[in-house]
């Protein structure tokens, strides 16, 4: 799959306004109806269409540019009949046709001629070729290099960008297939997942980490440490901080991102008599009803 | 065969009254069905075609039909050209032989 840029011809800079008068031309050119002895016309206007859809939606496009989606992003455009392959037929002679049927008159003419003028070959493109590579949590929150071996038993570094999300697909230019009649080199295309941490999370550049606590801590408030992608930290419970509390370490995610910590109450796993002791004997000073609003 | 609705329906800009006024100019003859006109899979392609040079290549409606008249003189060439080859392929080895000397006299 080439490139939308490419495909229309038009620098990755280029404005919506040269987009627009690039499609335009490509679709004049390479219109099937324009060339009906052309055999890849259909081929060729389908992709300089999806090239257009998906280059003149903003949104695609930055995405497409982020490498969030590939070129196959855009929908291909469903297959669909043209105009030439019917103008030979009963109706095509209603709109001034002779009625004659279709054939490739290139090949017709040279079997006609038994002439031997090859077809000349059209350069292509080598395929993309596409990769899968699962990396380590830690590895694609902070960035890091992969060497991989491609079937051919060259090797590539694979530089993966700090905040790398699960999925997000790599693309390296040139590093696919060789092309054909001098067409230039496909891309490598690398889908890299990762994999789950023991207790970190994602949310987009933020981390969370569900941090437990003892019953004291979370009344009394404490200093405890934590760990971050950089190494622990420590961080203050305040008095009375609830289960589900979210702490907030700033700048602790990734590409400023922050950190959140979540808090899980663990109560005593053993019997604890003078605990029970107490809290049979306790008189709140602020009695509350926790279920006040849970009026059946 | 499609009913106008079901052909606008493939697009999402086409109109009825555009595309009733693409049947008034003749760029596309459905059939009639009791007045009422009726697309088939040509129909169709022609209708394509017409929205891909006015939409997709901004040819402008006074132009249009000169652009759909030259693409089907294309088309009609093409096929009379098909018809003689294909005669031209049935002849024997040494009509066959003569005609492409002649051919190749003329292209020097």
């Amino acid at each position: 799959m080439r490139s939308p840029y490419d495909v229309l011809g038009v620098a990755t800079t280029a404005t919506a306004a040269e987009i627009r008068s690039a499609y335009r031309r490509m679709a004049k050119k390479n219109h099937p109806d324009v060339n009906p002895d052309k055999p890849n016309a259909a081929e060729d206007f389908a992709a300089i269409s999806s090239a257009n859809a998906l280059l003149s939606d903003p949104e695609k496009r930055a995405r497409f540019d982020r490498g969030e989606i590939d070129a196959s992003g855009a929908e291909a455009p469903p297959q669909r009949p043209y105009w030439r392959d019917f103008s030979g037929g009963k109706q095509g002679a209603s709109h001034g046709n002779a009625g004659f049927q279709q054939d490739d008159i290139e090949e017709l003419l040279r079997q006609a001629m038994g002439g031997n003028q090859g077809r000349t070959r059209r350069p292509m493109r080598g395929e993309d070729a596409k990769y899968t590579l699962t990396v380590g949590f830690m590895d694609a929150a902070l960035g890091t290099v992969r060497r991989i071996t491609l079937p051919d038993g060259r090797t590539l570094d694979v530089t993966i960008p700090p905040g790398h999300r699960d999925g997000q697909m790599l693309r390296l230019r040139g590093q696919g297939q060789p092309g054909f009649g001098g067409g230039s080199q496909g891309d490598a295309l690398i889908e890299i997942g990762v994999a789950p941490h023991r207790f970190f999370r994602r949310d987009g550049d933020d981390i969370v980490l569900d941090l437990p606590v003892t019953i004291q801590e979370a009344i009394l408030g404490a200093r405890v440490e934590v760990p971050t992608l950089t190494g622990p930290v420590t961080l203050t419970i305040p008095p009375r901080s609830g289960p589900g509390t979210r702490l907030r370490l700033r700048g602790r995610g990734i590409a400023g991102g922050h950190q959140f910590v979540v808090l899980a109450i663990v109560l005593p796993q053993e019997s604890e008599p003078t605990l029970e002791e107490f809290l049979r004997d306790w008189k709140p000073e602020h009695p509350q009803n926790p279920r006040q609003d849970m009026v059946p | 065969m499609m009913r106008v609705a079901a052909v606008i329906a493939l697009f999402d800009d086409l109109s009825e009254a555009e595309l009733g006024v693409w049947v008034a100019r003749q760029w596309v003859r459905p059939a009639d069905h009791g007045g009422e006109p009726l697309f088939g899979e040509p129909d169709i392609a022609r209708v394509r075609l017409i929205h891909d040079l006015h939409r997709a290549m901004a040819i402008q409606e006074d132009t249009l039909p000169l652009v759909l008249s030259l693409i089907d003189q294309l088309h009609a060439l093409r096929g009379t050209l098909a018809a003689v080859t294909e005669v031209l392929r049935d002849q024997p080895p040494e009509i066959q032989a003569i005609l492409r000397e002649a051919l190749e006299r003329r292209a020097r």
